[in-house]
């Protein structure tokens, strides 16, 4: 579940900083940004919608709305909560005009794997046995109709916390409620989770 | 205590988000209440699952086609900013002198984005952005930085000034330059130039970059940079290697680096001391996640548990990610365990043996894992060669594991003796036993078996990089030989392999230092 890519764990010029050197014409501070967080919009674009094709469309979107507004940004705000805003609105949009004609919620099989397992096969160590790439396609396919029955307000607060690593109090700002009300969504989300994971067995 | 008052206690308590007695009297409501324990267990489990949806790697052209977009947009991209200063043909096989270019290439990425926007080429976009240039397409873009930065570098005469004209470098030649060298940026700012230097190609350029050392060497609070980066894991060459992995902080020496340089040479139970005593101090937030795995490749699963159970609790996102795949791995062992006890009659066949061995592997038990891999390897025998080779290289796998790096290096030579025309397996034992000799300090032996491997023919690019980077490494840490190393590294900078290629250009910096 690692989610920075090569350039953000050495840069350490703050976000803040970079969109404020962007604004002063250098395009390069606008590339970095984009480097630093592209991978961390996608998928949660991704997980969002359980779509990957379109989440880099709109995770693109996302990034070309903050390139327009960059001159607008309040640095006195973060700016990945401003981006994680920016990127849940064109989501949610997208899930209102899903709604009239549903599309499944999927996970691509290959971005599932047991923990360990990759690392395995970087080191051209014993891999899998059947048993056990069998019980995971189970686990994968009851994730997926987990979150796919979520409603999307308790999915995304469930995948900013888990997946993205973020405070309940900074997800409170993208999804524009409390912290608490964060909290409280998470832990329903989990339950629901457990629910439908025990209903398939797989647990 | 009571029952806590809510559920999202219990959340809190696994989001590591209690004071310590609040935490304190949960841990031991917990030990008396079923209910509470097994809300806590179920919870757990829904992280584990969620843990199995790894992120996706972004598309190489996203950035490419986001780039389009923008200059499209013609906010900032103006054609002018954009001069491509040299295209000219180049030999197609890379050299040694190709680690400049490579370099530039990463670099003028977005501006060449631009140019191909800009209708000038659509294939230069495409060279830029996968550093491999197409047959026929001239292999050598490489635009000049933008007027903005040359204006700040050129130009700057006070401190101040060389700060932001370092930051703006920096930018630029972001594949050179890391967090280290940023957070203080005066101090760091002869790194962040040379850096510069190194992704430019014209005269011009270098004159600015001098320009800016003179100033920097002006400068009252000039301090020459001490070396922050410290080539402590680079042995981990065929384990995954991260970037991140090949730095550490020196002095004071980190203790988890040493105790992870103890575990690379098998020396597991020091290892595990050294670990042990940063974890009972509580100073390092991944010496828990550090004792938890190194129990549990030692097969210990409850001191395994006890230890990731406290990394789950921790602030650090990645720390948390990291316990919890592995307890989905500790999970995973008890239930290998149980089948296990629950195996009846000795094997026989080497296909029972495999299979014994590939369950004692899941279960971490790795010292009868890979006595069965050997019984399997002598059951297949010349019947099934492929099986045989197969179960050898497991069986060597598992005793490197184990600590017994020695046994390891034999059977992984093995392996490699066996095929005159290596494929994956064969190569990568090669490496392996280059790799394992190194962490015995068999240093002359380990680059001589690596000259030897070298000599065949790779199986495929990845893997060849491999075995050049570990010989480089190798040559340059160990032996010290600075012109061996950067042939070994050059090649390896060159062969556009993600985070080896940078690696090796670390190391190559580092070297020069």
């Amino acid at each position: 579940m690692t989610r920075q890519n090569g350039s953000e764990k050495y840069n350490q010029v703050p976000d803040e900083t970079l969109v404020e050197i962007f604004n002063r014409g250098s395009r390069e501070a606008f590339v970095e940004l984009v480097q630093r967080y592209q991978g961390r919009i996608v998928n949660f674009i991704y997980r969002t919608l359980g779509d990957f094709e379109r989440s880099e469309e709109l995770a693109q979107e996302s990034f070309l709305r903050a390139f327009r507004k960059a001159e607008s940004f309040d640095s006195r705000y973060r700016f990945s909560t401003w981006l994680y805003t920016i990127a849940k609105n064109l989501t949610s949009n997208e899930l209102r005009d899903r709604s009239r004609r549903p599309t499944p919620y999927t996970i691509e099989d290959e971005d599932w794997a047991s923990a360990g397992q990759a690392a395995n096969e970087v080191r051209g160590g014993p891999g899998e046995d059947p048993e056990r790439v069998l019980l995971n396609k189970e686990m994968k396919q009851a994730l997926e109709k987990a979150l796919g029955k979520l409603s999307s307000e308790h999915r995304m607060a469930l995948i900013l916390k888990e997946y993205d690593g973020l405070t309940y109090g900074e997800i409170a700002d993208i999804l524009d409620t409390s912290a608490g009300t964060i909290k409280s969504w998470v832990y329903r989300a989990k339950r629901e989770i457990y629910r439908i994971l025990k209903e398939m067995g797989v647990v | 205590m009571a029952c806590p008052n809510t559920k999202l206690e219990l959340q809190a308590y696994l989001d590591g988000e209690l004071a310590p007695a609040r935490r304190a009297a949960l841990e031991e409501h917990l030990a008396q209440c079923e209910e509470c324990r097994r809300e806590v267990e179920e919870l757990k489990a829904v992280l584990q699952v969620l843990g199995g949806w790894q992120d996706r790697e972004v598309s190489r052209e996203f950035e490419l086609s986001l780039g389009t977009k923008v200059a499209t947009e013609d906010k900032i991209l103006k054609p002018e900013f954009v001069r491509p200063t040299a295209v000219a043909a180049a030999p197609a096989v890379a050299a040694a002198p190709a680690r400049r270019r490579t370099l530039a290439w990463a670099v003028s990425g977005w501006r060449a984005a631009a140019l191909a926007a800009a209708a000038a080429s659509a294939v230069i976009g495409v060279v830029a952005f996968t550093g491999k240039a197409p047959v026929n397409v001239p292999s050598r873009v490489i635009a000049r930085p933008s007027v903005d930065i040359f204006g700040v570098l050129s130009t700057a005469t006070t401190p101040s000034q060389v700060a932001d004209g370092c930051v703006y470098a920096a930018i630029v030649s972001k594949t050179a330059v890391t967090a280290e060298t940023l957070d203080a940026p005066r101090v760091a700012a002869s790194d962040v130039v040379y850096a510069f230097l190194d992704t430019v190609d014209s005269q011009a350029d270098t004159n600015v970059g001098r320009k800016l050392i003179n100033l920097l060497a002006e400068s009252a609070t000039w301090e020459r940079p001490k070396p922050r980066v410290q080539l402590a894991t680079v042995l981990d060459g065929l384990g995954g290697l991260f970037v991140r992995d090949l730095y550490a902080a020196e002095p004071p020496a980190d203790p988890l680096a040493e105790g992870r340089r103890l575990e690379l040479q098998g020396r597991l139970r020091e290892a595990l001391s050294k670990y042990g005593d940063v974890a009972a101090q509580g100073k390092l937030p991944r010496a828990d996640l550090a004792v938890g795995s190194l129990r549990l490749r030692m097969g210990d699963l409850e001191g395994a548990q006890t230890a990731l159970e406290r990394a789950v609790g921790d602030t650090d996102a990645i720390v948390r990610a990291s316990a919890q795949g592995l307890l989905s791995e500790l999970t995973d062992a008890r239930r290998a365990r149980g089948k296990l006890a629950a195996l009846g009659a000795v094997p026989s066949t080497a296909a029972e043996w495999y299979r014994q061995g590939v369950l004692e592997v899941r279960a971490y038990d790795f010292r009868n894992a890979a006595n069965s891999f050997i019984k399997a390897a002598n059951a297949a025998g010349a019947s099934d060669p492929a099986l045989a080779q197969d179960a050898r290289f497991r069986s060597a796998w598992c005793h490197k594991e184990t600590g017994q790096i020695t046994t390891a290096v034999y059977g992984f030579r093995e392996v490699m003796g066996a095929s005159t025309t290596p494929g994956v397996l064969e190569y990568s034992a090669g490496i392996e036993q280059a790799v394992g000799l190194s962490r015995i300090s068999q240093y002359g032996e380990s680059v001589a078996a690596s000259k030897e491997l070298v000599k065949r023919q790779p199986p495929n690019r990845t893997l060849e990089a491999l075995a050049y980077f570990h010989k480089g490494s190798v040559e340059l840490r160990n032996l010290k030989d600075t012109n061996a190393a950067s042939e070994s590294l050059g090649r390896v900078q060159a062969s556009g392999q993600g985070n080896l290629s940078y690696a090796a250009l670390v190391l190559l910096n580092s070297g020069a230092q």
